[in-house]
């Protein structure tokens, strides 16, 4: 009788436990959005917190006068999504470069990204031998290839 | 064997891992070149690629460990099962430490849910649950069933943070040696690369060295406990 109390407590525990592994891997996986996957379903996105991934598409940044304020396009290649950004970005952002804003897509199309992060490339090398260091693909291959 | 035998081989491997250690600090601080867009940050990745490994190579042991443990009930494969685990969060912890230095000065953040980390910390929680579990149980053989239980469901982790980068978005960047498409040479220039295979060398025989030493506490630990059950029985 006892064992069997354990047990179905083991249970629900365990049930509790994948459940909140389940909630959160599925956030985890779709980690950010696509600049094509926002346009055109603008109102789906509008005013909930998400992410946008992608490269900041080159000649499109300006930074401001007071040097904390900084608007520039996110591509994936297929679409463009404006982004405006008040504070300091890291080091590795740059024009061209691989990015993931966190932040809250406006009514006007324009994401008002509260984080940058810059998401960077597998490769490595001294300055002599220097590559742009950019992602070469944002979305996973495997996804690719389902859709 | 000997124990006198044991303890000269274990000093040996000792001073083996002090040299490794040092020639891959000097390697990783001195000889390789700073990268070109990180500088000298990327230099971080001489000890997190090294320490994720070797928490993957522990757990590795954890599972067979426990497999060989839940077959045969022999006391010394659960020994090794609890030691390796104990070194593995600790490499673990490391491993997560690590990125998160380099994290914030290359990303921006110190920390972000993407699936790599999520991952890699339910591997840490995982593992330390295992710790508490088996000093909670105080009966040797039931917490020794239910930490193999734990130790071949841990390990399944394993692999998914591995292929994490590979199935969904992330933030982390795919692997640079581990992989079957592209050779590790064509990631990281062979400068580089000398100096996070030294590195490497140096945190598998700090490894070992840590293994044999907390399995002979362990192995100390079970012939005390004998040695008190025969002496109330």
């Amino acid at each position: 009788m006892h064992k069997k109390r354990f047990l179905i407590g083991g249970l629900i525990i365990l049930a509790a436990i994948a459940f909140l592994v389940s909630r959160g891997m599925q956030q985890a996986m779709v980690y950010f959005r696509t600049p094509s996957e926002i346009k055109g379903n603008e109102a789906k996105f509008n005013s909930q917190s998400l992410r946008v991934g992608g490269m900041v598409v080159k000649g499109s940044l300006h930074r401001n006068a007071d040097g904390l304020t900084y608007r520039f396009q996110l591509t994936d290649g297929s679409a463009n999504i404006p982004v405006y950004f008040h504070g300091v970005p890291p080091d590795l952002f740059g024009d061209g470069k691989g990015a993931v804003v966190e932040g809250k897509l406006g009514t006007d199309g324009v994401f008002m990204a509260s984080t940058i992060m810059a998401k960077h490339a597998e490769e490595y090398s001294p300055a002599e031998h220097g590559k742009p260091n950019s992602p070469k693909a944002f979305v996973p291959a495997a996804e690719e290839k389902k859709s | 064997m000997a124990t006198k035998e044991l303890k000269r081989s274990r000093g040996i491997l000792g001073s083996l891992t002090l040299v490794f250690i040092a020639v891959g600090l000097y390697f990783g601080l001195v000889k390789a070149p700073p990268d070109a867009n990180q500088g000298d940050l990327q230099r971080i990745m001489y000890l997190h690629i090294p320490s994720i490994l070797t928490a993957y190579l522990s757990f590795f042991i954890v599972f067979v460990g426990s497999c060989m443990y839940l077959w045969k009930r022999e006391q010394r494969d659960d020994i090794l099962a609890r030691s390796a685990a104990e070194i593995g969060v600790v490499f673990t912890a490391l491993t997560i430490i690590e990125g998160s230095i380099w994290g914030r000065p290359t990303w921006g953040v110190w920390w972000t849910w993407d699936a790599r980390l999520t991952l890699t910390a339910i591997l840490l929680i995982i593992f330390a649950g295992y710790l508490m579990l088996r000093s909670l149980i105080e009966d040797e053989e039931r917490g020794a069933v239910a930490g193999a239980v734990l130790g071949i469901i841990g390990f399944l982790d394993i692999p998914l943070i591995h292929m994490s980068v590979y199935w969904w978005r992330t933030l982390h960047q795919p692997p640079s040696i581990l992989r079957p498409d592209k050779a590790p040479w064509e990631n990281v220039h062979p400068a580089m690369l000398t100096a996070l295979a030294l590195n490497f060398v140096a945190f598998m025989l700090l490894y070992f060295y840590l293994l044999s030493l907390r399995i002979r506490v362990g192995e100390s630990e079970a012939k005390a406990q004998r040695a008190v059950l025969e002496g109330t029985a």
